[in-house]
């Protein structure tokens, strides 16, 4: 490295890799793709990555895990969505309707579909049957969008409320947990 | 020049390297500290079912051979090293599972980012190609998709090039074993690894026929390519050996053919925007990359062309294989669901199949090549930092 040049030439390299970074974590842009519809999102890495931070689970979900562990059986099964049904195996071991691999699960999509029913069907009798016949003796109702494998739902949260089938035994600002009765009253 | 600026030059050409590899890993922490910067780990990839298994386990002091998933009771089908590493981890520090998950992502993701500056200099023989795959690595959205979430992916990510380390150094005992945890760290991962070492072995044995052809008198010529095809056949035989035997433990069979994944054909479509996940950039450079490597293959790699003295580039021809096999059997896995359209319904044995989660791996050559990409670049700029050793 000897004159002006050099310093101008090392200049430009360190500012091309600046901007490098610059385009993955700092620039906010959005171009469309040519032929498509699609935007490809600047910051790249930031844009891209972020998302896949999500959450999803509510606090006070976690928080409800450690009532689960103090108060329910290992045995009782859970009405969960996805997210739901994993923070419920992560910080208690129970099992619920869906959740985690289901490679080798004995008919995984049929009990996709019961659990998408339960959360958005109006009516406590249809819930209440799914949920028997798929051996379930909890509900996991959080306050935000369910996934159970098919669409992201609010559902109709009123029919849990019916104590004809359902009864309350745990509530926070982000989750109710409903005992499913032995039979319908 | 004054004395006193010779003196800033000299520290800063002794110390720079140091600092900017330093800074690119500082980089790749820094984004990957929100893991933990929150009441739970981020939860898209069935990352808290996986903590389930990992605290039955420590639990029970037993791996779990039924499942907490879909209701629960049926055969543990998942392989287990990825659970098990959390697991004694757990155990060693007394930490909860799941900040446990949290942490090793971490620790994890800046593993994946040395390994692959490690491999980028063994291929190259040059620290400058390796400081450049380290900047693309934190350049690239999809590597740090899938190495900033508690999944066993992050781990295969990382044995992926752990092993093709020990394939390029033909050190075939620590090769199968890698491959033997890459078996049972996550199935893809697998087949990546099983389908990268089985074409570079493709293209060594058809070196090998071509030396054969071209001179059958010099007889190590092909006989050197043929021993490593040979190699190659270990890690291969006991990946697959391996993943066999935990089917038959954890299912009694060794059909996969059954399982959801392969039934319902999960995954996602890879298109242009999906494409571009590797990084913008990165994709640019890649291409730059591959012209400077095929310019290294077609014109006799490994002998020197840097003026003597000067600190250059060697890569041989193995390197130049294994880097044509990772890329384009990556690429094909990324694109599978196009290349069985000629079948009936589209489908062929496991394909289509999981496509985007293949184009982490693509990713991560393309970071590779797109690192000997802009050490061609820069040398053609004549960056006289380059023709010194840092």
């Amino acid at each position: 490295m000897t004159g002006i040049t050099d310093f101008a030439k090392y200049g430009l390299v360190i500012l091309m890799f600046l901007l490098f970074l610059y385009t993955s974590y700092c620039m906010s842009a959005s171009y469309q793709i040519p032929g498509t519809d699609s935007y490809y999102l600047f910051p790249e890495v930031k844009a891209n990555a972020d998302a896949w931070y999500g959450r999803v689970v509510l606090p006070g979900e976690l928080d409800a895990t450690a009532w689960v562990n103090e108060n329910l059986n290992m045995s009782d099964k859970f009405v969960a969505d996805i997210f739901g049904a994993e923070t419920i195996m992560g910080m208690t071991c129970r099992v619920s309707t869906v959740g985690g691999d289901w490679a080798n699960a004995p008919n995984p999509v049929k009990v996709m579909s019961d659990t998408n029913q339960i959360y958005t069907t109006s009516s406590a009798w249809e819930a209440y049957s799914l949920a028997k016949e798929d051996n379930c003796t909890y509900v996991w109702l959080p306050n935000r969008n369910t996934f159970s494998g098919y669409d992201w739902v609010y559902g109709e949260h009123d029919k849990f409320n019916d104590t004809q089938y359902f009864q309350l035994v745990f509530e926070n600002e982000d989750v109710k947990i409903y005992k499913i009765l032995e039979a319908a009253q | 020049m004054s004395k006193q600026s010779d003196e800033v030059i000299r520290v800063v050409k002794k110390y720079w390297y140091m600092v900017a590899l330093a800074l690119i890993v500082l980089i790749a922490l820094w984004y990957r500290l929100g893991i933990i910067d929150s009441y739970i780990i981020p939860t898209y990839g069935n990352t808290m079912y996986h903590v389930g298994i990992e605290r039955e386990t420590i639990l029970t002091q037993y791996y779990p051979t039924t499942e907490l998933s879909y209701g629960g009771g049926f055969p543990n089908f998942y392989v287990p090293a990825y659970r098990l590493l959390i697991v004694s981890m757990c155990v060693a520090t007394g930490i909860d599972p799941m900040i446990m998950s949290g942490l090793m992502t971490i620790v994890l993701g800046i593993m994946v980012l040395l390994v692959l500056y490690v491999l980028a200099y063994r291929l190259s023989n040059n620290l400058y190609v390796a400081l450049f795959a380290a900047f693309f690595f934190i350049m690239s959205p999809d590597i740090t998709i899938y190495t900033m979430r508690p999944l066993p992916e992050i781990l295969g990510l990382f044995l992926v090039p752990f092993t093709l380390l020990f394939v390029i150094r033909e050190d075939w005992w620590l090769a199968s074993i890698c491959a033997a945890i890459t078996a049972l760290t996550h199935q893809m991962t697998l087949l990546t690894l099983v389908a990268v070492i089985g074409t570079y072995m493709l293209f060594q044995l058809i070196r090998a026929a071509w030396q054969y052809y071209k001179d059958r008198k010099d007889r190590e010529a092909f006989m050197k390519p043929l021993r490593t095809v040979l190699g190659c056949l270990a890690p291969i035989f006991v990946a697959c050996l391996t993943y066999a035997a935990w089917l038959v433990y954890s299912t009694g069979s060794v059909n996969i053919m059954s399982i959801a994944q392969v039934t319902n054909h999960e995954g996602n479509q890879v298109d242009v925007a999906l494409f571009l996940r590797v990084g913008v950039f990165v994709l640019i450079f890649t291409v730059i990359g591959l012209f400077f490597l095929g310019d290294k293959l077609f014109s006799r790699p490994g002998e020197p062309k840097d003026p003597k003295g000067e600190y250059g580039l060697s890569t041989s021809v193995d390197s130049l294989l294994l880097i044509g096999a990772w890329a384009l059997i990556t690429l094909l896995l990324t694109f599978n669901d196009k290349i069985f359209y000629i079948f009936p319904d589209h489908k062929f044995l496991i394909f289509p199949n999981f496509m985007d989660r293949y184009l982490t791996f693509f990713a991560q050559i393309c970071v590779i090549i797109a690192a000997y990409g802009v050490y061609a670049v820069l040398r053609a700029v004549d960056l006289d930092i380059l023709r010194e050793k840092p």
